[in-house]
């Protein structure tokens, strides 16, 4: 995997040229896939009943596209992007290829959240457990920052990941152990941990947004100080970038992003983990050009993955993570294939 | 050509994923509400389901009234009909569902222990199961708590005790029944347990008494109606699926019984079909019932009745009965008690109706 991780050669410069074009092509499959989104679902429409739906001529159709179709694909393009940004920021600042948001502890917080909260405290669904599920990511991370503050070796690349694994393996046993003694929290969390995108309450979504937005403006403002991490610590404060602080504030812009997607609709691990390969392998890793690119395929995968699962499995639907694994991984086995032989080609 | 094959590889990888998928979906119901345990287990696909009334109706004793010892025969193993002594009338009863817990309380007959669905933390109101012991989940018998009851017979389905090793051991504590599985063939299997009960008379006046009071019911209805029965939609909220009752369920059943009609997506021997919520609109009966099993929180009910569609819904946007019903009882009651009980609240929704 060494030849995945982040750091700019001579086959990066070359790749950035491609930046635009990558943007751009995606930027209209997006544009392509939300119209998709709007139009297809487990409820089969005509044209001509779409047609009228989309300019509110017809009540039914109205109602589908703008009621539930609507809201659910807004949630998909700000899930989408914001596990996508949140994994361009846990892979640089681990400098680990294979990290995603679950690695820092942030979906194993959310889940060991709701299990409790619906096993012990007897919370339901919507806001609540929104609620609780970002509590808990927030709680988790911070204990994953904390841990790995302390070790000897202080806040390092290999202290996060160590104490992100082990802080989940042991939130893992929790939430295995509620899970199987408490058959009300099973129901719930059986549904939330595949991940689905359905927003407890649509009027949520002005304010994930607004929490979206600062985490991605966060993002990009670390995006430098991210470049110049991939040299090393040494390097970097060289460079004059204050290097625990650029983790702690990429710690708190990675709980909001993907502290938001989860609360909202799940772990979807899988997008965080492997959209960041795919815009490195189309753009090279400068960060800044993968937080653009990885914020517009996130909700690609996990927008198409959605229209996929509405159809395959009618009138039922596929939840939105299954999917989004099925159809990702033979993508993203494709795209690290290729960049490894193109690395080959060209040494 | 290493692309090819690479290509190749990851397509079966996919392939083998989606199969995977798809075969542990279709393993849940079958289960019967195994594992998971938020199913109610009435499931749809359950193997031999096509063969339940031919296997209903091969069950039963032809002992002479009240005579015992009688053999009964009954679902031994999956799909196969065995036989079951029974020595002498059973006083000391294992009821291994509601369904079978209803069926003992209609013959005025306390159970010594029952069991129920993992996911009901109480029994349905109407089942007042007084001292007997509550042995939790069926699907996870205590075989030595059972045996130290001192059973003289068990009850239940073979639907319930899905595992043909299980359905051995049970026999070899105490005799066992087992009928095919709950629901549709509610009435048979009342008749079957009272046959191994020695209490076939009894059964029988019941379901008469049921005969008369569905016809009776079903003619309010359609008073209640301007004289024509209304077509009524059975829909019900469930953990990750919503559902429209078909005819082979329970309350399918009662409602043939009393002659109302169904709408055409409920008009189907099956024992219901699944919708999405944007499929809400099926459920086009000048009725629409409706019930929610476990959480609602758990369902699609509030994103549904409080969703854009529901106004859209036939009865809704018509005027028509719309009306929340207990689901403990109209989908979970699957016996003579709780069908007598639906029949009081079918007479009471129809007296308000008018």
């Amino acid at each position: 995997m060494s030849d995945l991780a982040p750091s700019r050669t001579a086959q990066d410069k070359n790749h950035t040229s491609h930046a635009p074009l990558a943007v751009t092509v995606s930027a209209v499959l997006l544009v392509l896939v939300v119209i998709l989104s709007l139009v297809v679902g487990s409820r089969v429409l005509s044209a001509a009943e779409v047609w009228d739906g989309l300019r509110r001529q017809d009540s039914v159709a109205s109602a589908v596209i703008w009621q539930l179709r609507f809201p659910r694909t807004v949630l998909g393009l700000l899930v989408g992007a914001a596990l996508g940004a949140a994994g361009v920021l846990a892979q640089s600042v681990t400098r680990n290829p294979l990290a995603d948001p679950g690695l820092l502890g942030i979906s194993s917080g959310a889940s060991a959240a709701i299990v409790i909260g619906t096993g012990f405290l007897g919370v339901g669904g919507g806001l609540p457990l929104m609620l609780l599920a970002l509590g808990g990511a927030g709680l988790a991370t911070f204990a994953v920052f904390a841990f790995a503050q302390r070790s000897a070796e202080g806040l390092t690349p290999v202290s996060m990941t160590l104490a992100g694994m082990a802080l989940t393996a042991c939130l893992s046993a929790v939430v295995s152990g509620v899970v199987l003694l408490n058959a009300q929290s099973m129901d719930q969390y059986r549904f939330w941990v595949v991940g689905a995108l359905t927003a407890p309450h649509n009027n949520l979504l002005p304010v994930a947004g607004a929490i979206v937005l600062v985490g991605a403006v966060l993002a990009f403002a670390l995006s430098g100080s991210l470049n110049a991490l991939a040299l090393g610590d040494d390097t970097a404060s060289a460079l004059g970038v204050h290097v625990v602080r650029t983790r702690v504030v990429t710690g708190v812009a990675i709980v909001l992003l993907s502290g938001v997607a989860v609360a909202l609709s799940g772990p979807i691990g899988f997008v965080g983990l492997i959209i960041p390969h795919a815009a490195r392998a189309l753009v090279g890793s400068n960060v800044r050009h993968m937080l653009a690119l990885s914020a517009i395929l996130g909700p690609l995968l996990l927008l198409a993955a959605d229209v996929i699962g509405r159809v395959v499995v009618r009138p039922g639907e596929l939840q939105v993570g299954v999917v989004t694994a099925i159809v990702g991984t033979p993508v993203f086995i494709f795209l690290t294939r290729r960049t490894r032989t193109g690395t080959r080609g060209r040494s | 050509m290493r692309r090819m094959s690479f290509a190749a590889v990851s397509a079966v990888l996919a392939v083998g994923l989606v199969l995977s998928g798809c075969s542990s979906s279709d393993e849940k119901p079958k289960g019967g509400g195994g594992a998971g345990g938020n199913d109610s287990g009435i499931a749809t696909g359950q193997e031999g389901f096509a063969n339940v009334r031919k296997l209903t109706a091969g069950l039963g004793s032809d002992a002479e009234p009240g005579a015992f010892p009688r053999t009964v025969k009954n679902i031994t193993a999956n799909e196969t009909i065995g036989e079951t002594e029974i020595p002498a009338k059973p006083k000391r009863i294992i009821a291994l569902d509601t369904g079978e817990l209803d069926n003992l309380l209609s013959l005025d007959i306390q159970p010594i222990a029952y069991a129920h669905a993992d996911s009901m933390s109480s029994l349905p109101d109407y089942l007042d199961a007084g001292d007997a012991v509550d042995l939790g989940a069926y699907e996870q018998l205590d075989l030595e708590q059972i045996k130290n009851l001192e059973p003289d017979l068990i009850i239940g389905s073979s639907l319930r005790i899905d595992d043909d090793n299980l359905k051995k051991k049970l026999q070899e504590i105490a005799p066992t029944v087992l009928s095919v599985r709950p629901g549709v063939v509610w009435k048979e299997n009342f008749t079957l347990f009272a046959s191994a009960l020695g209490e076939e008379q009894r059964a029988a006046d019941l379901l008469a008494a049921y005969d008369a009071r569905v016809k009776q019911v079903g003619e309010d209805i359609a008073a209640a109606n301007g004289g024509e029965a209304p077509t009524v939609s059975m829909l019900r909220f469930m953990a990750g699926r919503t559902r429209l009752y078909g005819n082979d369920s329970f309350i399918g059943v009662i409602l043939q019984d009393a002659g109302i009609k169904r709408p055409a997506a409920e008009d189907i021997a099956e024992l219901a079909t699944e919708i999405s919520p944007e499929e809400i609109t099926r459920a086009e009966g000048d009725w629409l019932l409706w019930g929610t099993y476990g959480d609602p929180s758990t369902t699609d009910q509030a994103k549904i009745v409080d969703g854009p569609l529901w106004s859209e819904v036939p009865a809704v946007k018509n005027g028509g009965v719309v009306q929340e019903i207990p689901d403990d009882i109209w989908y979970l009651g699957l016996g003579v008690k709780g069908a007598m009980l639906v029949l009081d609240q079918l007479d009471e929704i129809a007296a308000h109706a008018k």
